[in-house]
């Protein structure tokens, strides 16, 4: 660059060796910060396009300067024209920042122009921008403010950057719930004692007793106020505040926690959001492989079926209303079971293993049973038939009675309190062992408490006669210094032989006395018994034996064939 | 296993136990006698007791001089006696379920140091002696 002509008397400085075209040169002045450029006439001067000229003022150190927008395409067509004068083409410009704060005053942007060859924005002024704006220091975050101050130095542009942001409210925690149970959500199957693992246990169902805690209330609480860009509040919210829902049965609230909830019944717990509702029977859709084994403390409700090789075990009744395939249910109370049960024995010898099993402590129904290992204390009804199973039932075993076919075949049935059927046997003569009355065992348990019971008879007469020889003697024995009360000591034996004996002679009678009961024991068939068909009916002492061999329309054999 | 059942003999009488027949000669109830460690054998028939032969019977019925210089047929002889001559036929017994109490004093009181455990038709279940029951008093039963 030349030097630098005054502003208002322009001078040609550049001549083009073209006629037609202007020379240039340019011109920054200091004190006001602007831009010229001055063109004059030359006879060589070339033609030039704005690369051209941008080129030229960043040679002469000028391009770090505001330019407007097409200012340089005008001064190149002023030039090609051959045009002379002095141009206003630029202007040096500090840096600009401006801040907006949002009409709700949760959020100020900043924006900063860079300088063109003029003043950066300091720190300074930064800060200057942000206080006479009230923008509260605790909204501008740290590493915001860091990178910020570095474009600042580094002169780069900043765009809608957000400097300042709303401290929000925290909300008040609403009432929380904590169930106080422990709940097994871990539905892999587990190692038992011996080291075995069966893939169908998956869990163990919780039962909880009257008392046991289930679940704590946590009050809702207050929440803490925010602030805006600005310094002003932001008022929070309260957490929702809910109370348990006493609706859900088997549950109360403690007497002296109203924060603890108590169960009030005997159940399964079932936890929702704000209470626990204990269930007296647990009710399962299946027994399958999604639930697994059942082993539950209460009663169990099986709305479809059990699924083969899965078990139930529980202390009260079990109801299943589909079907029992080639599965166990233990129950403490009685099974009804809707459908049937179906089974198989392929075991060597016949008889031994069953892929069904049932047993109760109370009554079992059936619509049928097949192959199945059935043991009850209670009743048996079955109402369809009953084919190639191992039944035994200490009450009695019905068939038919209350509509359906009521056909015992094949296997081996006792029970007790007799059998009730519309038809023994069948058409092939399948080999049907029928027993009634009472249980071969219980004559063997009678007849090993009358020996126990005459032995220790006996012991207490030897005892007494050996009491009669120390009293006799005077009663005491002296070793040492010591006297022994020999007499009371034997005195003492004597009374408990004798107490034992007491206590035989009961279970005699109760023995004897349901002996008795069973006189009236009887196997029927109604309608019709099949050869095949074996039945014996031990009715105490007194046994009847008889072995079908011709058809028969109907029979009852009791006492007397 | 509750506390009535640990108080009758079935809990602390020895099932294991050494029986002779009524055959066995007196050299031959010698040669057992000096070869373990208790002092009785019951004697039994098809597994029905029949008597006890306590060591002493079997001292008592040796020769002081048997394997002596002073040996003669007599003595050696009386070693051909049996088991049937030498052992006790007075039973004194008790059975599985009777108490150790019932068991103590007819050990006391018959002055004797064992008995055998029997059912009621003579079948031998086993032995307790004054050893067993003392044991039980003095150390107790595990609860």
């Amino acid at each position: 660059m030349s030097t630098i002509p005054p502003k208002d008397t322009p001078n040609a400085s550049t001549e083009g060796p073209q006629a037609g075209a202007s020379a240039i040169s340019f011109h920054f002045y200091e004190e006001d910060g602007t831009v010229f450029a001055e063109l004059s006439e030359s006879s060589n001067a070339s033609q030039l396009g704005k690369l051209q000229l941008e080129l030229l003022l960043s040679q002469d150190g000028l391009d770090k300067y505001q330019f407007d927008e097409g200012v340089l395409d005008t001064l190149a067509a002023q030039i090609n024209k051959g045009e002379i004068g002095r141009f206003h083409i630029g202007n040096r410009t500090d840096a600009e920042i401006k801040l907006d704060i949002s009409s709700d005053k949760l959020l100020a942007t900043l924006d900063v122009i860079p300088a063109k060859g003029g003043e950066v924005v300091s720190p300074k002024l930064l800060e200057s921008t942000l206080s006479s704006n009230r923008i509260m220091s605790r909204c501008v975050e740290r590493a915001t403010l860091t990178t910020l101050l570095n474009d600042l130095k580094e002169n780069r542009a900043v765009n809608q950057l957000h400097i300042a942001k709303a401290v929000e409210p925290e909300g008040g925690e609403p009432t929380r719930f904590e169930s106080l149970l422990k709940e097994d959500k871990d539905l892999r199957p587990k190692e038992d004692d011996s080291g075995v693992v069966n893939l169908k246990n998956l869990r163990d169902y919780i039962t909880v007793e009257p008392g046991t805690p289930l679940m704590r209330r946590f009050p809702a609480q207050e929440g803490k106020a925010g602030v805006n860009v600005v310094g002003g509040a932001i008022v929070s919210e309260v957490g929702t505040n809910l109370d348990f829902d006493l609706k859900l049965e088997g549950c109360e609230l403690d007497g002296n926690d109203s924060n603890l909830l108590l169960a009030s019944i005997k159940g399964i717990p079932v936890v929702m959001s704000n209470g626990v509702r204990v269930d007296p029977v647990l009710s399962i859709k299946d027994v399958d492989h999604a639930t697994g084994n059942i082993n539950f403390d209460g009663a169990v409700i099986v709305g479809g079926n059990v699924t083969s090789g899965f078990s139930i075990e529980c202390s009260g009744h079990i109801q299943v209303k589909g079907l029992v395939e080639h599965a166990s249910l233990i129950s403490g109370g009685n099974i009804d079971i809707g459908g049937g049960v179906v089974g198989e024995n392929d075991a060597d010898p016949p008889g031994v293993e069953y892929s069904a099993h049932l047993k109760a402590a109370g009554d079992i129904s059936a619509k049928f049973i097949n192959s199945a290992f059935v043991e009850g204390q209670g009743n048996l009804t079955v109402k369809e038939y009953a084919l190639n199973s191992r039944m035994n039932i200490l009450g009695q075993l019905q068939l038919g009675q209350q509509g359906g076919k009521g056909r015992l075949l094949g296997g081996q049935t006792h029970a007790e309190r007799g059998v009730v059927a519309n038809i023994l046997g069948g058409e092939a003569y399948v080999k049907t062992e029928i027993g009634a009355g009472c249980d071969p065992l219980l004559q063997d348990t009678l007849d090993k408490l009358h020996s126990s019971h005459t032995r220790r008879v006996n012991e207490s007469k030897q005892l007494k006669e050996i009491l009669n020889g120390i009293v006799a003697a005077g009663g005491t024995e002296q070793v040492g210094k010591i006297v022994l009360a020999k007499s009371q000591k034997v005195e003492e034996a004597v009374a408990a032989i004798e107490q034992k004996v007491a206590s035989l002679e009961a279970e005699i009678s109760a023995i004897e006395t349901r002996l008795t009961s069973f006189n009236e024991v009887t196997v029927q068939g109604k309608k019709r018994v099949y050869p095949g068909v074996i039945i014996q009916v031990n009715n105490g002492l007194k046994k009847t034996l008889y072995e079908c061999e011709n058809e028969s329309p109907g029979l009852t054999i009791g006492n007397e064939e | 296993m509750n506390d009535d059942a640990k108080l009758i003999v079935e809990s602390i009488m020895s099932d294991d136990v050494h029986t002779v027949t009524a055959e066995r000669t007196l050299g031959e109830l010698k040669t057992i006698f000096e070869k373990v460690s208790y002092h009785h054998l019951l004697v039994e028939n098809e597994g029905k007791l029949v008597g006890v032969i306590s060591d002493r019977d079997v001292a008592r019925n040796l020769s002081p001089f048997l394997e002596t210089s002073s040996e003669r047929r007599s003595d050696r002889s009386l070693l051909d006696m049996t088991a049937a001559e030498l052992m006790a036929t007075q039973l004194i017994t008790v059975g599985r379920e009777s108490s150790i109490d019932f068991a103590s004093i007819l050990l006391l009181e018959n002055n004797i140091s064992c008995l055998p455990v029997v059912q009621e038709n003579g079948q031998i279940d086993g032995i307790v002696s004054w050893k067993d029951i003392l044991k039980c008093h003095v150390y107790g039963v595990e609860p």
